[in-house]
Order: C-alpha cells, then structure tokens, then sequence
C-alpha cells in the first residue's frame, strides 16, 4: 500500500516537540509495519527470514535489523516487523504455499520517535518496565502500557527510543510524553 | 552559621527563624512551647518530638500549595511561611491546590532506605562493587543521627553519593514497600526553597522503584514513658529536646530532669548541659547504670537518681510543665522537682514499618528493649538500628511506666492524638481484649495520624506488663503503608483532567468537533452523539437524522468498531466453533451477522464477519467489546485449541469505516466509486467489492443496521477523514446528513436489531432474544451445551418483544419495569414480568417506540401491560420486535 | 497569639466494660459455626435469640473479627439489580435499622443515604434500570440529576470539564454507614452473653465426616464434636470446602480500603462511582474512608497493589477536588470471596449437616445482619430459608445465577 499524501492523515500530523540536544518528541508519519505469526522452524518461518534478510528472533524482546526491515519479537510465534520494503511481495509464495499469517497494520499504530540525552528519563515518567542498559539494551523492544496507551517500545539505538502506540491514543499520549519534558526543555 | 533572618507567621502572630529551622525549631526559639489543645480532652500540648513522629504540633500551611495536618517538626522554613496550628483536624478549603504532581520510574540493583550512617555504608559497598544504587533519605540532609549531632559525615561516604551510578533522592520517603523489590517513594522538591507554587516544577514526584535488592536503614525512633500527665507542653523525647536546644539554639528551657531507661538519656543530658540548660537530674530507672554516658554525666556533676522514674508532672497556668514527681516503679518515695524540661528516654523504636508491609515480622529482642527487624534475603536486608544495631556500650531496660492508680491512669497518655491514656489500656484488657489489634480498635490507640509511631511498642509493653507476658507473646508490631501521609493530589500526579483516562478518537474525529457534535462516552473512545443544526435539541435532530435515512442518504461515522484479522487454514473450522452460526461454508467475498456466546451459552458478543480470502476472514466486533472478543480468542486457541492453524491480529485501528445509508446511497456509492458497478444485481446484499474509492483502495461492504441500503466503506486508517469529507462532498446535493450514536441506535431499534450490552446484560441467550434462527443445530460451538441446563431451558424465559405505550408521545424511560396491565395500580412490591431495553422517538413511525424482555414474551404478543413509575403508570401493549419493514424490502433500495 | 478557631474532632462514647469472655472449646456442641467475623457472629446470635439454640461455638483462627469484619469501608445499602438481591439485602437493611436497640450496642448506624453516579450514557441507562427495578421492589430508590447531585453533596465535581462527567445518580436513602467493629463486638457481647462460646486462636484443620455426614471439626485444640456445622469463613471457605471433600466456586481476590486523616466535615452521604472506581464516605470522627477496585489475581497476603491506590485517588481528586489536599494516611486489604456471579453461596453442601455461607464478596458488610439471620435459619431448619433457597451452590449448575457485577459496585 503506497501512502497517497494528499489523501492521508497522520493521527498527530508529523507534529514535533522539543530539541535533539536535550529531549525531542515527533511523530514519523506513515510508517510502514506489519504484524508476522509464524511458527519458528517452519516452512513458513524459513521463508519469511529469506525474505527479510536475517532470522527472526525467536526470544520475546529482541529485535533483529537489515537495510529494509526490523522485526521487534512480541511472542514465540509473533513479529511486528517495520520497513519500508515490500513484504507482502517477498512473501507471496510463503503466504500461498505455508501458514503463516502477515497483516498490514501501518495505520494501526503511529510511530513516535523520543531521543535525546533526556530521553530515557522522560519515558520513564510512564514506563514501569526495566529501562537499565542492562537491561533494556539497544535492540530491545517491549509492549506494555505508557500513560494508560498500549504501545510497543523499541531501543532502537543510544539515546533514542521508538514508541509505537494505537492510533487512537496517539493524542492521548503525546499529551502526556510532551507534558513530561517540561523539567528537562 | 549565617545571619539570614526568615520571616514567618504563625497562628496570626509574626516570628523570625533562620535557614535550617524547621518550623517546629523556630516556634521553640521564641519560646512557643504551648502550642495547641488536643482534640477530644483540651488538653494543653507541646511540641514533643523531632521528625515524624510528632504527635501534637500539626499545622496547616496556608503559603504555597496549601498542606493541611503537617508536623510542624517536618517543615523547613522558608521566608513568607504562613501557619495555623490544629487541634486534631485538619482544614479542606475549596480552594484547589495549584502546585504540579508527577511520578517517574526506576529500575536499579540495589535501593538503600536511609542515608544514615549505616546506610551510606551499605550504599557505598554496593556502588563501589559497581551495582547500580538508589538512596533514599527523608531528611533536609543526610547523616541521621549525624546531622542531629551535627556531626560530619566521613567524606569518603558522602563522594559516593556523587557517583554516577549512585541516585541520591534527598527529602524522600519512602512511602511503601510491595512484593517482588517494589518500592513507592515520595519526593519532596520545593517546599524547602520558596513558598512559590511553580509550574515548571513538580512540588512531589513519586518515584516508583523496583530493585532487585532492597537494604533497608531505617533507623530507630525513640519512645517516651507513660506516667501521670506526661503530655504537658514540655515533656519532650530527650533526644528532641537535646537537639532543639543543642542544633537549634532553642533557650526555651532553663532547666531539665532527664528521665531514662537507658544510656541515650545521658547523652542528651551532656548535649543539654554543654549548652546552658541546667540538668537538675538524669533519673533512670535501672540499678546499676554504666558506659560512657554516665560517666560524662558523673562529670558533669549532675546528679543520678537510680531505681526511680517520673510518676507524675505538675503545670504553670496555662499547662506548661512546672516540676515533675519522681518516684520508684511502683510509686514509693516519691520527690518533686522543678524543672520546666522534662526529657524522657524510653528507649529506641527500630523502624519497622516498611519490613511489616511485606510480611517480615519484627523480633522481640530483650536486649536491645525493642522489636527489630534482623532479614537477609535476596530480596531485602537490613543494617543500623533497625535492625538492633544500638549503642555498644548500652543496656536499656524493658520499662514503660510506672505502676499506676486509677487517677493516675487517667492522664497517663499512651496516644496523644487519640487522647487514649493507660486507663484505656486497662479497660480494654478488663474486657477480655488480648490481641493488640483488639486493644487498639477497643481504645483507638495508633489510629490517628502519627499512626502509632511512638506508641505502639508501648502498648503492646504494657499489655504485656498487665497480664505478665513479654511484648512479643501479646502479637506482632504491623503497620499499613504509607509510612507517612500523602496528599491526594500527589499519588493522583498528572492523571487530571483529560489526562486522567485517555481519550481515543478516529481519524474523522476533528470533522465532528467542527460540525459541533456533542459526543457520547462510549468506553474510552469519544464518538458522536448527535449532530445539531442551529437551534436542535439532541430530540430533534434525531428525528431529522433518522428521516434523512429513511428517505435520502446519511453517513456515519464506524470506526470505533471491533476488526479481528483472522487467517490460516483451519480459521472456518475455528469461527464455526466461536459463533453459533457457520462460517467455514461462507463465500470468498461476503459477509455475514455472527453471534458468539460465553460458555455459559449466553450472548456475549456478536458482528459481522467477512471472509475476504479462503482462508482469510475480518470479524468484527461491538465497540466495546473488541478486546474482550480477541481475548477470548486467544484464549481457546492457546489453551484448548492449540493445534488449529489460525492465527488472530487487532486491525481495529488499521481500518477506519464510513457507513452511507439510505435508498440514496446507491446513487451516492456510484459517484464516490464511478467505476463501481453499484446496481443491486451486481452488488448484493452482504457481498464485498474491492474498488477505488475517491481515489482510494477499498474494500466496500453491503451491510446493514439500520435495514435500509447501505454501503460500509473501509479504508486504512489514514484516508478515513478523506472518505468522509468526499461522502460530504459528493452527498451534498442528496441531503447527505451525518448522524451520531443516538440514530443509530434508534434505527436499528426500529428493525428489532440487538445490541449486545443493551438488549443483553450476560443471562440473555440467542433463543431469548428471538435468533434461535442464527443457531446452528448441525455443529458444536462454544456455549451449546449449556443451552439444556435447567434454568437456561426451562419455560418463562425472558424474551425480546417490542412494546407500544399508549402515549404515542412518551418515550418511556430505558430501565423501567414491565407488569402485567392488571397490576397497574397495585402498590409496590409487585410481581414483574420485564424491563424496557431500549427506548426511542420514531421519526418513520411518528410516535414512540420500545423494545423489551418480558417473561414468555412472544406468546404474549398483544397483551396489555403496565409500567409503573414514580410519578405515573404508563399502560401499553406487547408488540413483536420489529417495527418496520418486516420483510426486509427496503435494503435493497 | 492563641488560635481560639481550631477544629476538634467528636469524641465517640466508650465499649463496655466487658465484652465477651475468651471461652476454651468443650468436647462438642450442638452447633460450630466456622469463622468468627461478622457474618458468624451474626448467625450465632440470630441461632440463640431467633432459635433457642446456645449450645453453640464460634471458632475463630485468628482474632475476633479481624477478617474483612475489621477491614471493610462500612457501606450499607440494598440497593442491587436482581429480585433476590433486593429481598436478603433489603431484610438485612431491615435488621440494621433496630439493630443497636435489638443488640443493646452502640453501632453509630447512620442512614446518610448512598449515591451512586452515572458517568456516561449506558451508565445512566442500566443505573437506570437498577432504580426502577428498586422501584419495583419496594426498595427505596431515587434518580437524580447532576444538580440535584450537588444539592446533596456540594462537593462533588458536576462540571462537563472532567473526563467522565456526571450525568446522574441513583440515590437510597435509607443506606449509610456504620461502625464495623463496633457491630462486630455488639453481636459478640450479645451471643455470649445467651451462652455462644466464642473461641479464638481456634482453627479448623480438618472436618470429622462420616457417611456423608458431618460429626465435628478437627482444630488446632483439638477435635470438637458437632450435630451440625456452618462454614462462615469467606475467603477461606474454598480452603475448608477442600478439606471436607468438596468445591466451592469462589475467586479470593484482593481488595484494598484506604482512610484519610480527621478532617473537617465536607461529606455527610456515601457516594460510589464504578465508572470512575472510588466510593466514599466520611466517618464521624472525620476520616475519609474510601474503597475501590480489586486486584486482578487471587491471594490471601490481605495487601494489593499500589496502583490501586493511586488510581483511586486520581478518581476522588477528579470527582472531589475539595480532597486534593486529603493526605492517605492508612491502606490495607482484605480478602473478597467472590462467586462466579457476584452472589453469595447459602445453604447446603454435598456433605449432610455441613452448612455454607459465603461468596459474599463485595457485599459483606451490609449484608451482616441479613446473612446471620438467613443463616441461622437455614442452621436450624436444616434446609435453606426461603431468601437463602435463590443462593444455593447448585445453582452453577442449573445456570440459575443471580448477576450482581455491576450492582455489586466495584470493578472485579
């Protein structure tokens, strides 16, 4: 699916907040994103690695990259899997011939983007879960619950945290991350 | 020591402190000593205590946020402070509290409760092996009893602190202690600067802490003595009053009898004596009284009294303590002194408050006088006084009074909040109360809002002491979180206002706030109620709403609506086994109405379910109901049906649906998809067409709610506004109206269409609402066999009917009770026969309608029945359910 | 300058001199009730005054009362959807209303009203039907609007500004509070008083059956022997049940109340809102008492969660902002029993003479009197009492449930 702009709307209109040097809100509009159920060793689950050019990671919370796709590990059998490839193309043998399951779920979610030194703290205003380097390395990915909103959390590199949470809490939650800088802008 | 003045008032009057008072330390310096009335017997109190653990000096703070039922002791001065001392009760004003509130998060290897000596220790030994540490102190500064003693702390623990895998949260409490290393703790951040209410700042932060090891270095609080009228203004605990006059500069007290059970007394009566009070005695109650404390007493030359303690205490008018009774425990030889100090030492209470909210049971240890709290775990341990860890050299006695008369019982103080004396103590174990738990429900001890901090080993002493057991064999020290009050407005932290719940709207949401649509709660998401014209109650647009759908074309927003993409090759098999009716025998390209029911066999759920490939299906569900329904779905296919190939994914959001109703919307769908063949043979009932919608790709679906034609547009989510505002667009000149929750609700009521969670309330099943047609009688599914238990298949049943109220212009409120017509004007209680479910004015019927569940109902079609209300009885007839268009003529335009 | 201004609270007369006295168990009685809470004292009361019989022994674990007895927010009302709700919660609002006199014990009973709120338009729809089916019940019952809301409690936030604004409230009243361990002692002091042992510390390890008949109990002082057995023992009635040979549909959930400091006097009436998860009262003294929902898992540690809290307090300062500045002072747990349908379990048991009561969840307290009442009955009788017979265990397997979720309150 091709986003046609004149037509789209994102749910916060690329809206923005803050500095890069100290903590930045925005929303990357249109994202690309699948959801992925596969059993792992399958035929199914082969095919979908040749695909997206890496294994997919069979531990919940890991992620695993190529130029094209990242798959974040939400269960044993399930990927959210972002990109700007087309996967149901690459997978159209896998998806007539293996049961497996792809759905275009770009519209579903919307895609926040939190970096800066600052970041890690302003989410944690909200997040319950283990943000520890440790812990929560660059990589790591997690669904949970920010500010009452279902999202998918994603390390997605030093200082820069993806959220990608449900469409319709997206106003919701930005109220909340934005109100949360205030300390730090 | 600077020469900074801090300006405050207090109970009207103006007073002057310095940078590092505490309110409580600035009233002592200008000799306020009498500082309010208890509650319940009006009796004159001081301040008492140091910390948190003041029983008597509770203030409300009238500058900055306004707190209510503050120890004065915990109040740092600033400049402007304004206060007003309390009796016991604390002020609301409905003025609201301004300051910000927030909260934030930490996971760490390791959190230290306490940041006195033992605790920066533990600190350092943990941040020095490389673990990542949180320390938390409740304090202005660290050090504890240090700082009391204005002592330094070594320097090599306080460069810890600054370590960066050290966080010091200075002025914070840690409030509660909960399972698995959880922590809840409550920052204090501007109160001690300014009594400026700041916007950019939060006045508290909670801060939720998991740790994987938690030490605990709470310390100790010291206990007073229960003898005669030992809550006068002046009767203090020792280690207080020491450090008032020692730290603080108090001159309030001239001279001092120091009554003790062990050697921290005489600490405090040097620290007293260095710095002017004259200590007339120390009177302990031990025979042989040694260590270095008393030797540096000796030199002082300040007389020991052994073998005695106080018994009674005299007063100058007005209250303040004159001179006090010593005497032998059991009251012989009794002396009076003079003094208008009395410092007692009654020994150390470890704070054990946090260990007991976890279940960890304090340990009587006689030696150290005291219950204490010695765990190593893997999750907690604990280190300093807490955990017994006292002063080497000191034997402390298990003493908590003398022995008492009845009079004398009578003002011997247990719990000064609650007024409760020995007496209380006395009656309640004359009454047959053992437990403390008894006593103190029996006597309010430890109720008020000190929370038994300085009574509770006390009373538990004395009980012990009354029917000849140690304090242990009486019960267990238990406290409930939190350790200290919290404002409401500071556990709430920015769960206000819109934020207190989140608000979920669809993409077109922005269209209806434009066109002024009040909007209707439904759950979480804001969806349109209503959309008024100029001058119309929520009635009358309804009505022009509804007649815009009969009779031209309107539009509806459906995107709250529940989508489930279901796919593999065993996902007929799986749906057939969800809904009472089949799905595995479904055409690629249409749809179909589903019910589901709960294994009870009554409705739980119900949509349209759409199989868009072979093996590829999008159900959908009621609003509210979407997570529940996918719920339930994992559920049997993780648990009891694992080896079905189906796999399940949310698309609720994914899809944003618009629904154009009405004999015109043929007309309309044809020129938003010009390329669409859009007449009835091309395009059926329930069928699916994928086509361009105003230049978008779509999936377009005959279905129908409200029984007239009708074309369900679905598209991703970001074209959903687009659609909307082409439907508007291309519809103009056909009366396209938009129409909200209210008209939907009515039309589909006007068709006997159900709604789940309106005609149903979870005892309803497919055969009572008159769909026994949708259950299938050739398969198993979820709910079937419950259909032959007794209740659910005996006679008598609730089922649905339409009524009609005589008053043609009343719509009769949904919820009301249905009896039969004879029992019109029978007083209540009377026999019931059903209830409204829904309720509506009918713009195609030009009179009101209903629809119901009544007993038997469909055999009763005809029947007269009554509704008796409050303020009149509405009489009507059993109808069926439908209303219009039984034969379903009208959905193909 | 003397503040001559200040608030007090209001002193509350003193207990009696003597309460109950702590009794060792005999080697049988003619009656054991199982649980020495509210409900089991009641029922041991209601057995000699109502029956005649006294030969009968209170066995309580742990300290009189000290269960839920001890825990719960005070909340009396009868005001539940179902017919039978209405019947046994309206008698036992009944018995509360001469309760003090009938006992002699000062319970500060206080019918101050109950309101319960409506936050959206399906709220208002099935509160609605709650009222009428009241109406229809004879149980007192009123609907009001947002303003007549405030006329009743000014300081409840009627504004549109709030996130789920009130659009209405059911109103009883004849409900209101009243003191929990003082109506505990009061049926204690009674029933002892007629003979009741009342035994603490006494806990039963194990049941004596034979031939599908119960003959006594073992316990921690050793076995007891009995004509006839009731298990009064709320959350742990599943763990007894399973001793004696059989199953009992009940959940043990969490629940967690929560108090204030004394504070002036804003709130003379009891509001719940479910929508918004809090319900509150103030008692004479001046605390605030609150409650809200349970904990999503099954435990017997008598504590939850903190979230709980925090988000019951966001709930009170959005719907009382006049409470911002209330401090929490106090939190604790108890143990809700709760059945597949929100409605007690009354009546008989697989085992002959083996009695059971409980399942009664959310609705405990306010039911005390009703319950010990029907109880009593069904004890002496040896079959169910008519308002008890809608209550039986078997009616999971008729499917003849009695729904009381949403009445009931409280989010489960």
């Amino acid at each position: 699916m091709m986003v046609n702009s004149e037509y789209a709307r994102s749910p916060l209109s690329g809206a923005q907040h803050g500095r890069d040097d100290c903590v930045s809100i925005k929303e990357v509009a249109f994202s690309r994103s699948f959801d992925l159920r596969a059993e792992p060793g399958s035929d199914g689950y082969n095919e979908a690695n040749l695909a997206l050019g890496f294994v997919l990671p069979a531990i919940v919370g890991k992620s695993a990259s190529s130029e094209n796709f990242t798959a974040l590990c939400l269960g044993p059998d399930w990927w959210y899997i972002t990109g700007t490839g087309d996967l149901f193309g690459e997978l159209s043998h896998a998806l007539a011939t293996t049961h497996i399951s792809l759905v275009d779920v770009s519209a579903q979610r919307t895609k926040l983007e939190i970096t800066g030194p600052h970041a890690s703290d302003v989410l944690a205003h909200y997040w319950e879960q283990d943000l520890r380097v440790s812990h929560f390395p660059v990589g790591a990915c997690s669904q949970g619950i920010l500010a009452k909103a279902p999202v998918i959390v994603w390390h997605c590199c030093e200082n820069c945290y993806v959220v990608f949470v449900r469409s319709s809490f997206a106003e919701h939650l930005w109220t909340a991350l934005t109100d949360a800088t205030v300390e730090y802008l | 020591m600077t020469n900074e003045i801090l300006n405050f008032t207090f109970d009207g009057s103006p007073y002057i402190g310095r940078p590092g008072d505490t309110l409580a330390s600035a009233l002592l310096r200008s000799n306020v000593v009498h500082f309010t009335d208890s509650s319940y017997k009006e009796r004159p109190r001081g301040i008492f205590g140091l910390w948190v653990e003041e029983p008597n000096a509770l203030v409300t703070v009238e500058t900055g946020a306004g707190e209510t039922m503050v120890p004065a002791t915990t109040i740092e001065l600033v400049d402007g402070l304004v206060a007003r001392s309390l009796q016991g009760v604390g002020d609301l004003p409905d003025t609201r509290d301004n300051a910000r509130y927030d909260k934030t998060n930490r996971h760490v290897d390791v959190l230290v409760v306490g940041a006195g000596l033992s605790g920066l220790m533990a600190a350092a030994e943990h941040a020095r092996a490389g673990r990542s540490v949180i320390i938390v102190d409740d304090k202005p500064e660290v050090g504890g009893h240090l700082a009391d003693l204005q002592r330094e702390v070594p320097a090599d623990l306080l460069d810890v602190l600054a370590l960066p895998n050290v966080t010091h949260l200075q002025r914070t409490t840690v409030i509660g202690l909960y399972d698995q290393g959880y922590a809840v703790a409550v920052e204090r951040r501007t109160d001690h600067v300014s009594t400026e209410v700041r916007s950019d700042m939060s006045r508290m932060r909670t801060w939720h802490i998991r740790a994987d090891h938690t030490v605990l270095a709470t310390g100790a609080l010291q206990r007073p003595l229960v003898f005669a009228n030992n809550d006068r203004p002046g009767v203090m605990l020792s280690h207080a009053a020491a450090t008032y006059v020692d730290k603080f500069g108090v001159e309030a007290f001239k001279t001092a009898v120091v009554v003790t059970v062990d050697n921290q007394g005489y600490r405090d009566a040097v620290r007293l004596a260095h710095n002017g009070v004259q200590v007339i005695a120390v009177v302990d109650i031990r025979s042989k009284p040694s260590g270095r404390a008393v030797e540096a007493v000796k030199e002082l030359k300040i007389p020991i009294f052994t073998n005695k303690t106080a018994v009674d205490t005299g007063a100058i008018a007005g209250g303040r303590v004159a001179n006090v009774t010593i005497a032998s425990a059991e009251g012989n030889n009794p002396e009076i002194i003079n003094t208008d100090l009395v410092a007692m030492s009654g020994g150390w209470t470890p704070t054990v408050h946090l260990a007991t909210y976890i279940g960890i049971k304090p340990t009587w240890d006689r030696a150290c006088a005291a219950f204490v709290v010695r765990h190593k775990t893997a999750l907690h341990s604990t280190t300093g006084m807490l955990s017994g860890d006292f002063a080497e050299d000191d034997e402390p006695m298990v003493f908590f009074g003398p022995i008492l008369d009845q009079q004398q019982a009578e003002v011997a103080f247990v719990d000064h909040q609650r007024d409760a004396t020995a007496r209380d103590l006395r009656r309640a174990i004359n009454a047959g109360m053992r437990s403390i738990e008894h006593v103190k429900r029996y006597t309010a001890i430890g109720t008020a809002h000190d929370q038994g901090k300085t009574s509770g080993t006390i009373t538990m002493g004395l009980i012990g002491q009354a029917l000849g057991l140690a304090p242990d064999e009486i019960g267990s020290l238990t406290f409930r979180p939190p350790y200290i009050q919290v404002p409401f407005a500071a556990l709430a932290g920015r769960d206000r206002g819109l934020l207190s719940d989140p608000v979920r709207t669809t993409p077109i949401h922005s269209w209806h706030v434009n066109a002024g649509a009040p909007m209707e709660d439904v759950g979480q998401w804001k969806r349109p109620w209503y959309f008024p014209q100029a001058g119309e109650d929520m009635h009358a647009a309804v009505l022009r709403e509804c007649a815009a759908a009969r009779n031209d074309v309107a539009v509806m927003d459906a995107s709250t609506l529940g989508k489930i993409d279901i796919q593999g090759p065993d996902a007929g098999i799986f749906l057939d086994r969800i809904y009472t009716n089949m799905f595995s025998t479904l055409k690629v390209g249409m749809s179909r109405y589903g019910l589901m029911c709960g294994v009870d066999g009554m409705v739980f759920d119900d949509g349209v379910t759409t199989r868009v490939g072979e093996n590829h299906f999008i159900m959908t569900t009621t609003t509210g109901g979407a997570a529940k329904v996918l719920d339930w779905l994992e559920e049997w296919l993780q648990t009891e049906w694992p080896d079905l190939k189906v796999y399940c994914t949310s698309v609720t959001e994914q899809i944003s649906t618009v629904a154009i109703i009405g004999p015109k919307s043929r007309e309309l769908m044809g020129r938003l998809s010009p390329g669409l063949d859009v007449s009835n043979e091309a395009f059926a009932f329930m069928e699916n067409k994928h086509a361009e919608v105003s230049g978008v790709a779509a999936r377009i679906a005959r279905i129908s709610f409200s029984g007239e034609l009708a074309y369900e547009i679905n598209v991703p989510a970001w074209y959903g506004l687009h659609i909307w505002e082409s439907v508007m667009r291309e519809g103009a000149d056909l009366n396209i109206t938009p129409y909200g929750t209210e008209s939907m609700h009515v039309l589909r009521a006007e068709k006997g269409f159900v709604i789940v969670g309106q005609e149903t309330d979870g005892t309803q099943t497919p055969d009572d609402l008159g769909m026994d047609w949708i259950v299938s009688k050739k398969k198993d599914f979820v709910g079937k066999r419950s259909f032959s238990r007794a209740d659910t298949s005996r006679a008598g049943r609730h089922q649905l009917v339409g009524i009609l109220p005589d008053q043609g212009d009343y719509v009769v409120p949904e919820g009301a009770y249905i009896a039969n017509a004879s029992d019109a004007n029978v007083a209540m209680p009377i026999k019931h026969i059903g209830y409204i479910t829904s309720s509506y004015p009918s713009a195609e019927l030009g009179r009101s309608f209903a629809l119901a569940l009544v007993a038997n109902g469909r055999e009763r079609i005809g029947e007269r029945i009554a509704i008796p209300m409050a303020d009149r009885v509405v009489t009507g007839v059993i109808t069926d359910s439908v209303f219009i268009d039984k034969e379903n003529s009208r959905r193909d335009g | 300058m003397a503040n001559t201004h200040r608030r007090r609270t209001v002193e509350l007369p003193e207990h009696p001199e003597f309460l109950w006295a702590n009794a060792s168990p005999k080697k049988s009685y003619d009656v054991i009730i199982i649980g020495g809470g509210g409900h089991g004292l009641a029922t041991a009361y209601y057995l000699a005054k109502n029956h005649g019989i006294t030969n009968v022994a209170v066995l309580e674990k742990g300290w009189l009362a000290g269960g839920n007895m001890a825990r719960n927010t005070t909340i009396i009302r009868s005001n539940y959807l179902w017919d039978e709700s209405a019947n046994i919660y309206d008698h036992s609002l009944k018995l509360w209303e001469t309760l003090q006199e009938d006992v002699g014990y000062e319970m500060f009973f206080s019918q101050r009203g109950v309101m319960t709120l409506a936050h959206s338009v399906s709220d208002v729809r099935s509160k609605q039907r709650n009222f009428y089916a009241n109406h229809v019940n004879a149980v007192d019952s009123q609907w009001l609007t947002p303003e007549e809301v405030v006329e009743i409690a000014p300081i409840v936030n009627i504004s549109q500004d709030i996130r789920y604004p009130v659009m209405g409230a059911t109103y009883q009243p004849r409900g209101g509070i009243a003191k929990h361990d003082w109506v505990a002692w009061g049926y204690a002091k009674a029933a002892s008083n007629m003979g009741v042992d009342i035994i603490q510390g006494c806990e039963v390890t194990g049941f004596n059956i034979q031939n599908g008949k119960v003959m006594g109990v073992e316990t921690n002082l050793g076995p007891i022997a009995a004509n006839k057995v009731g298990m009064v023992a709320a959350g742990h009635t599943s763990v007894l049940a399973e001793k004696a040979g059989f199953d009992v549909p009940l959940q043990s959930r969490p629940l967690q109340a929560l108090v204030s400091e004394l504070l002036e006097q804003v709130l003379d009436t009891v509001i719940m809102s479910g929508a918004v998860h809090v319900y509150v009262s103030q008692a004479h003294k001046g605390e605030l008492v609150m409650g809200a929902g349970t904990d999503s898992y099954n435990s017997y540690a008598q504590r939850g969660g903190f979230h709980v809290i925090e988000h019951q307090l966001a709930a009170a300062v959005e719907l009382f902002p006049i409470f911002e500045r209330a401090h929490l002072l106090r939190t604790w747990g108890g143990i809700v029993d709760i059945a597949p349908d929100a409605s007690p379990i009354i009546g008989l048991t697989p085992v002959e003479n083996l009695f059971i009561n409980a399942g009664w969840g959310t609705g405990g307290f306010k039911a005390t009197p009703g319950s010990g009442w029907v109880m009593a009955a069904t004890i002496a009788n040896g079959e169910p009492d008519a308002l008890a017979q809608p209550y039986a265990l078997d009616r999971f397997v008729s499917g003849h449930l009695i729904d009381e979720h949403g009445a009931a309150g409280v989010a489960h």
